[in-house]
């Protein structure tokens, strides 16, 4: 392990992967400052900028870019009460109380401080836990391997919010349609090309990450342009807390931190189930104090460090076993694979200096934002005031040019525009998007495996179940699926009752 | 209303599935290239049925509610943007893009829509020339 980290740091430590990390840290603060954009559209538009470095550095600057995406949208949850990303939402129950009477600056330095110890700690329980769950996957066959991404998708929709568990079903099964598009590389044959050369090579990933995230998010802010907007307050000054508040906010940073590494680790659960959950737990602890929700310290601290943490947490089944646990790490997979490398215990294995790096950066990160957004909040966060009719158009244009620079096939715009329109609709559906971009990732793998087991076991099921680890993974797969179906039924019972 | 569509399209999916061209011994394969869009596609009908039955509480919101007429504007020129940017190529087409877009969007002041405009893709090609991103000139810029 000691190899490993000093390895990490040797990669890490150079002059072009610090610039790195301090570009991807700005970068992502910038973007996910923007209401709606958060680290997925980050994330999908930065990659066409990595296409120019070795995979690792490619990497630490995107790892850069998903800390900052995280910090940004706590500043916007923060100060305008629009939160970026569904993990920073409950950032803004106590923060944005706390900047409109009048301590801004305190709030938002209590968000770095709080994300830095999430980030750390969680960086620590990384280092200990991924090399040996990485050691444990080496032994996994394709059937566990099959079953454990089912488990994950199916826990996204568990995951998601309350009477969306169907649609975030259909939305993955929506997701793992979109990526038999193509060439069955098995097999040789074209699967849903309708005869286009365009479509042989399948639906890239980033133009639907663009589509789904960046594009339909700015259709989406012209179609509510009325909406009022709220200017932020401008943090000038009080980034600093005092000794008192340090000593408030500590125990309460140690458990969110420790809560939300474990949640992020689940697949499908994430930043904002940890946000929540650590928010609720805080709440629950200090009952005694009537301030809650009204701009209490812990109850903004508990929740920023839970989702820093939990991003952290969300590495873990990805560089292990090559399952990510969320969109953003399925968008990072995408990257990976683009850059020529498959994640999964192999990795850890075969290259170790992107496995240590990874998560080296992840700490040197956290550092940076801390050392770097702090003193800059003040700049940073009058981008929030950009004019509606400026933002959207440049969200539209560096979408557009992400995936363009990619391919330069015109097709792939248009094909961009329709999933944007498509995904538009979707929304104002409330079809959540990130298990669209989870079932397309996983597609490609869960096949192949499922592929893989079929013919190894000659077409019989029992293969599914035939050992512990198979049955505890099978059994889970069939409570989560039906859990939506009982969750139905029995508000069925009440509304009878009522 | 959503459930209906999407069962119609995840039905089609199933059926374009058994269109997909098998060598005749895959055909008796325990897996081929149909398999896997088979399970999608009855899957994905079963969810969307299970959603048509439990009812989908949500609708879109009222016309009235939204500013559709900018939405449309704006679509129609991200399309005319994609026919056109093989023959602008990139310079050209982004700083239309640019300067097009705010005027859609009710911006009026032309000064800041030029230098915005020149600035973000200038600002772009020298960032991309710096890190030897290939930049496609474009038609137009193929014979200048």
């Amino acid at each position: 392990m000691i190899e490993g980290i000093t390895l990490g740091l040797t990669t890490v430590l150079t002059l072009q992967n610090l610039m790195l990390v301090l570009a991807g840290c700005a970068v992502g603060t910038l973007i996910g400052m923007l209401p709606g954009l958060g680290p997925i559209s980050a994330i999908a538009l930065m990659i066409p900028v990595t296409y120019g470095f070795e995979p690792s550095s490619g990497m630490i600057l995107l790892a850069g870019v998903y800390y900052g995406a995280i910090f940004g949208g706590s500043t916007s949850s923060i100060l305008i009460n629009a939160p970026g990303v569904a993990g920073t939402v409950a950032t803004a129950f106590d923060g944005y109380p706390m900047a409109k009477q009048g301590e801004p600056g305190k709030a938002l330095a209590t968000a770095a401080y709080a994300s830095f110890a999430g980030g750390t700690l969680a960086a620590v329980l990384l280092v200990l836990s991924a090399p040996w769950l990485a050691d444990l996957a080496l032994s996994f066959q394709s059937v566990d391997y099959f079953l454990m991404l089912v488990l994950g998708l199916s826990l996204v929709s568990a995951f998601s919010a309350a009477g969306e568990h169907i649609k975030a079903l259909i939305m993955t099964f929506l997701g793992l349609a979109l990526a038999m598009v193509g060439t069955d590389l098995t097999a040789g044959v074209q699967r849903y090309t309708f005869g286009r050369m365009d479509l042989v090579d399948g639906i890239s990933f980033l133009l639907l990450a663009m589509g789904t995230f960046a594009l339909s998010e700015a259709l989406m802010m012209v179609l509510f342009r009325n909406r009022q907007e709220e200017q932020p307050p401008i943090p000038n000054s009080g980034l600093n807390l005092s000794r008192r508040e340090f000593g408030r906010i500590m125990p309460v940073v140690s458990r969110s931190s420790v809560m939300g590494f474990i949640v992020g680790v689940l697949p499908g659960a994430g930043a904002t189930i940890a946000s929540f959950l650590a928010y609720g737990t805080e709440r629950r602890l200090n009952r005694d104090q009537p301030d809650f929700g009204n701009g209490n310290i812990r109850g903004l601290a508990a929740p920023e460090a839970a989702n820093n943490a939990a991003c952290t947490g969300s590495f873990v089944p990805l560089l292990t076993l090559g399952i990510p646990g969320s969109g953003t790490t399925a968008v990072l997979l995408g990257a990976l694979i683009a850059y020529g490398i498959q994640p999964g215990p192999r990795l850890y294995v075969d290259q170790p200096e992107i496995f240590w790096s990874v998560i080296v950066s992840m700490y040197v990160g956290n550092l940076f934002l801390l050392a770097l957004n702090l003193p800059l909040i003040p700049y940073l966060a009058r981008l929030l005031a950009v004019p509606r009719q400026f933002l959207i158009p440049l969200i539209v244009f560096f979408s557009m040019m992400g995936v363009y620079l990619v391919s330069f096939n015109p097709f792939d715009l248009q094909l961009m525009v329709l999933v944007a329109v498509m995904a538009l609709l979707l929304r104002l559906l409330s079809f959540p998007m990130a298990p669209l971009l989870l079932g397309f990732i996983l597609g490609g793998m869960l096949e192949d495996n499922l592929r893989r087991t079929l013919t190894i076991s000659d077409g019989d099921l029992s293969y599914f179940f035939d050992r512990p680890l198979t049955l505890l993974l099978a059994t889970l797969v069939v409570l989560v699926l039906i859990s939506p179906l009982l969750q139905w039924w029995q508000s069925r019972g009440v509304q009878r009752n009522a | 209303m959503s459930g209906l569509a999407l069962l119609i399209f995840f039905a089609a999916y199933g059926i374009a599935a058994q269109d997909i061209q098998l060598d005749f011994w895959a055909a008796e394969e325990t897996f081929n290239a149909r398999t896997f869009p088979t399970f999608i596609a009855v899957g994905g009908a079963g969810f969307s049925l299970l959603l048509l039955l439990t009812g989908d509480s949500r609708s879109l919101p009222g016309l009235g509610e939204l500013d559709l007429g900018p939405l449309l504007a704006l679509v129609l020129l991200l399309v005319s943007f994609t026919f056109l940017i093989e023959y602008l190529g990139f310079v050209l087409a982004g700083i239309g893009l640019l300067a097009i877009a705010p005027v859609l969007l009710g911006e009026k002041h032309w000064q800041l829509i030029i230098t915005v405009s020149i600035g973000v893709v200038a600002g772009l090609y020298l960032l991309l020339s710096a890190l030897d991103v290939y930049l496609d000139p474009g038609l137009l810029g193929w014979l200048l």
